[in-house]
């Protein structure tokens, strides 16, 4: 190599390896500016967490609150009890049973009132040991409060299970629905109508991850109709994606309360448009680049505008990535393999991350923009949900679901925007469900 | 953490530390202390001063975000300086791959041919020579000559292939060559 060419690169080595250049002070100043807002982005970031902590906090303190009086309203229906005489071990005819108000039991010894007493005259009938050989094997059973038995077999499991665990004998026959065929229409009535009401139902937590296809869309709204219709134009939606893990206290057979953590995606395609150069808040001229969701301002890297400039961004797109903390009321209809459960409710919005990726125009060629700060994003809103999901029971414990839903914001998503906008969602989502 | 700094200034471990609780007057001292040499790395990368003094304002401002994740193992002040070289390659690695072009007849960074007078030029003027390359071979020359990469590392650090970087290199020597020599021909730009 030509030595001349080494020379050169001593040469500019030894002049400028150690070169040192007081920077400006205004360098110094645009990055305490830029520190102290790289604080204050962390600090809204840590604060959003802090709220979705908060909410579901509230969420499961209501649900506790909730299932409490739930558990105690049934228990002050239960205090009335019958004692039923350990002496007689076939002592299953009504008036031989004495009725004791005064009296308390721990609640796996209580039987209750609600359970006998409006059926009490018909329903336990006169013991047949021919018949019911098992009234016999069944004295030394406790039976707790509201338990009832939809057929002899689930008698005898209960007794088999439950033998020799209770100081209190209750020596009669819990009766059974399958015995009731001699009833009149309208006892049977009652007793199906106690077993609708969950008479025996305990309530369980159930567990289900979800993943949803989702076709998103906005609302607009503003003073400056043009601008509505310049952005409606402007903008596609593509498809974007969700998922996350709900929960769901089922407090009654029928009625629950769900929860959760949803993560959603939103993209958004933005086509060719024209953009104008602004003050941004630092304080430099830079191309204000407006979406329904915000707004940007891009500094080429090439050349700086000036006041009035105007440059062309090609097709962009933006991508919105939300936390969505839910609470819905869900109404369960069906028992058998199929299950339905609308359910309604409102939706905590947290924005998590914003991106917009487009290329500028400038006189040197094209420059590809990214940036992660859309201004005029409301870093929280409101959504109103409402679902009707559809369960499949694959076993006791497991089940698939398919759930479509509808979404929609009523508090706006943007502020300080040209544009208010009200996103809103139909997702078609699977899931998988477990009860805990 | 900092007890594996042993090898830092006891100024430096305490000027880290308080950086990365995230002290502003701590992060002013660190600016302060490397701010003028980094902004003479930046310079030779950059196009103009302002062009400098943004990369600088970004590299700073990564060192202060991944201030927690220096390790001690080196030294502090070549962290920085690595910092802001990436922030500097990120800012022209787009604009490598166009086709550079560079107008001698318009440079006014020409000085005499003699040696004397080679030797008297100040560092501003040779540092003026350097912006005038274009980005593709700035940025080679400077990864090259003044960060000690080999051709294999500057591809890899620019996404292009090693013969361009031994092209845009040799590229880069004949232009500063005709600039320090106007009235000598080179072969290697013609």
């Amino acid at each position: 190599m030509n030595k001349n060419l080494h020379d050169i690169d001593d040469l500019f080595r030894t002049s400028l390896e150690f070169q040192e250049i007081i920077p400006s002070p205004s360098v110094r100043d645009k990055l305490k500016a830029s520190l102290e807002k790289a604080d204050a982005e962390s600090y809204k970031k840590s604060l959003r967490w802090k709220r979705v902590a908060v909410v579901l906090g509230a969420i499961l303190f209501a649900v506790a609150i909730l299932e409490s009086e739930i558990f105690t309203s049934r228990s002050g229906r239960s205090n009335r009890m019958y004692v039923v005489d350990k002496a007689d071990p076939v002592a299953t005819n009504n008036k031989q049973i004495e009725r004791n108000e005064n009296m308390t039991f721990p609640e796996s010894n209580r039987l209750s009132l609600d359970l006998f007493k409006p059926l009490n005259n018909t329903f336990i009938q006169e013991p047949d040991e021919k018949k019911f050989d098992y009234v016999r094997e069944s004295t030394n059973t406790y039976v707790p409060a509201h338990q009832t038995f939809r057929t002899e077999k689930e008698y005898e499991a209960f007794s088999l299970l439950n033998k020799n665990n209770s100081p209190v004998v209750i020596s009669h026959k819990p009766f059974f629905s399958k015995v009731s065929g001699d009833l009149p229409s309208h006892q049977l009535k009652q007793l199906e109508r106690q077993n609708k009401n969950g008479i025996g139902f305990k309530s369980h937590w159930l567990i289900e991850g979800v993943f949803a296809y989702e076709a998103a869309g906005y609302q607009l709204d503003s003073d400056l109709p043009n601008e509505i219709s310049n952005i409606k134009h402007r903008e596609v939606h593509e498809p974007s994606y969700s998922g996350g893990v709900l929960i769901t206290r089922q407090l009654t057979v029928r009625w629950g309360l769900q929860s959760g953590l949803l993560f959603s995606k939103t993209s958004i395609g933005i086509a060719a448009q024209k953009i104008y150069a602004f003050q941004n808040p630092a304080g430099d001229l830079a191309y204000k680049y407006i979406t329904s969701s915000g707004y940007a301002f891009i500094k080429p890297q090439s050349s700086m505008p000036s006041f009035g400039d105007s440059a062309v961004a090609t097709e962009g797109k933006h991508t919105l990535r939300y936390v969505t903390v839910p609470i819905t009321i869900k109404y369960r209809a069906g028992k058998n393999k199929f299950s339905f459960f609308p359910g309604v409710g409102i939706e905590a919005n947290f924005l998590t991350d914003t991106r917009v990726e487009t290329e500028i125009q400038t006189p040197s060629g094209n420059e590809m923009v990214f940036f992660n700060e859309l201004h005029g994003a409301k870093s929280f809103y409101w959504s109103l949900t409402t679902d009707a999901e559809i369960r499949y029971n694959l076993n006791n414990r497991t089940m698939l679901s398919f759930r479509p839903s509808f979404h929609h914001a009523i508090s706006p998503s943007t502020e300080n925007n040209i544009v208010e906008t009200f996103p809103y969602s139909f997702r078609w989502g699977v899931g998988l469900t477990i009860k805990l | 953490m900092f007890e594996n700094h042993n090898h830092l200034a006891v100024s430096e471990q305490i000027l880290i530390r308080g950086c990365i609780a995230g002290e502003r007057s701590f992060q002013t001292k660190l600016y302060d202390k490397f701010a003028p040499k980094m902004l003479g790395v930046c310079m030779r990368y950059a196009r103009s001063r302002e062009e400098a003094e943004e990369i600088l304002h970004e590299g700073f401002l990564r060192v202060f975000t991944y201030i927690k994740s220096f390790e001690g193992s080196g030294s502090f002040e070549g962290w920085i300086r690595k910092i802001m070289v990436n922030s500097a390659l990120a800012r022209y690695r787009n604009k490598i791959h166009l086709s550079p072009l560079f107008d001698l007849s318009s440079s006014d960074t020409e000085v005499s041919s003699s040696p004397d007078a080679i030797s008297d030029l100040s560092a501003k003027e040779l540092l003026a020579m350097v912006q005038k390359l274009p980005a593709a071979y700035r940025l080679v020359f400077n990864l090259h000559v003044f960060e000690g990469f080999k051709h294999r590392e500057i591809a890899e650090a620019l996404g292009i292939s090693e013969g361009t970087s031994k092209s845009n290199l040799s590229d880069a020597r004949a232009i500063l060559q005709r600039l320090l020599n106007p009235k000598k021909k080179l072969a290697p730009y013609q």
